[in-house]
């Protein structure tokens, strides 16, 4: 065996995880979810105050702790069967903590600068152009971590969409429907094909 | 001999071996990995697999357990804390050697 190269190999490990789309598709179906309320709120304008923040806070955490079940019970069906099973390290004690404090640190902070720019006159319409290119920077930062060339692509598909949604002059609400929608659709439409290819290239063991 | 050269001389033969190299550094990355992965991520056979597993083993860099997936009987292994910081300073060592050689 050549001396192998240890970056490379610990890359392709922590990238084991996004070996199947499946993890793709059910974020992906969450976003479409996130986007149709902020539909709902656009067109219908429901009664409820702040209706889309309170959707969005239920379906963001709903959606963490749901996919923290479904997408292992799939994968325990489809994936570890075929390519074999990784467990990743989770994060312990203090540094779980931190996390959070961080986490929700910086959602007070943006919190904060959207209702100070919003009450000053700045207005809410950049909010879609903010989540595209936020959203972009981590795809980016998260496809150079593990090596995969489909979330530059996805990076690129999410800053794009996030300046022409900006620049057709949706507004915000309506804006972040589409936005969501459409990163929504081309998370699942990846992961989609990836699991296609995935499913194709590697068949159970009792069919090989 | 110069000092960080002298690193390579007292490197760890146990993790230096290219194949069991790998199996650490796969280990390393993750919590646990079973057989069936490390038997295709290293395209090794399944008794040179099972016997770099039982040297580490052997070692204490890795721990085995033998479980079973509904049905189907499952190897799980993990690194130890000893396999984990063996590892580091493997690294380490090795940085050392490379950067201290002439260009």
């Amino acid at each position: 065996m050549n001396t192998p190269d240890i970056d490379e190999i610990m890359k392709r490990t922590a990238s084991y995880v996004f070996e199947d789309g499946i993890g793709e598709i059910y974020w992906g179906f969450l976003l479409i979810l996130i986007g149709l309320l902020f539909f709902v709120d656009a067109v219908w304008k429901p009664p409820i105050r702040s209706f889309s923040a309170i959707g969005l806070a239920l379906l963001s955490l709903g959606g963490y702790r749901l996919g923290r079940w479904l997408v292992p019970a799939i994968k325990r069906r489809l994936t570890f069967p075929r390519t074999g099973f990784v467990a990743y390290r989770q994060l312990s004690g203090t540094r779980r903590w931190m996390a959070m404090g961080i986490t929700v640190l910086v959602a007070s902070v943006i919190a904060a600068v959207v209702s100070v720019l919003g009450v000053s006159g700045v207005g809410y319409n950049w909010i879609p152009l903010a989540d595209g290119l936020v959203a972009g920077a981590f795809l980016v930062y998260l496809g150079s971590q593990v090596g995969l060339r489909r979330f530059q692509l996805l990076a690129g598909f999410s800053g794009l969409a996030a300046v022409a949604i900006f620049l057709s002059g949706l507004g915000d609400t309506l804006g972040s429907a589409a936005y969501f929608a459409a990163m929504g659709l081309a998370l699942t439409v990846s992961g989609s094909l990836v699991l296609w290819a995935y499913l194709h290239q590697t068949p159970r063991p009792e069919e090989q | 001999m110069d000092g960080n050269l002298r690193a390579v001389v007292h490197v760890d033969r146990m993790i230096h071996e290219p194949s069991r190299l790998v199996i650490v550094a796969m280990l390393y990355s993750v919590e646990s990995a079973d057989f069936l992965y490390l038997l295709r991520e290293t395209q090794m056979t399944k008794g040179n697999l099972s016997s770099h597993l039982a040297k580490l083993q052997e070692s204490g860099y890795i721990e085995i357990e033998k479980t079973y997936r509904g049905k189907v009987p499952q190897t799980i292994c993990r690194l130890t804390k000893s396999g984990r910081a063996a590892f580091r300073r493997y690294r380490t060592s090795l940085k050392l050697a490379v950067d201290g050689m002439p260009e």
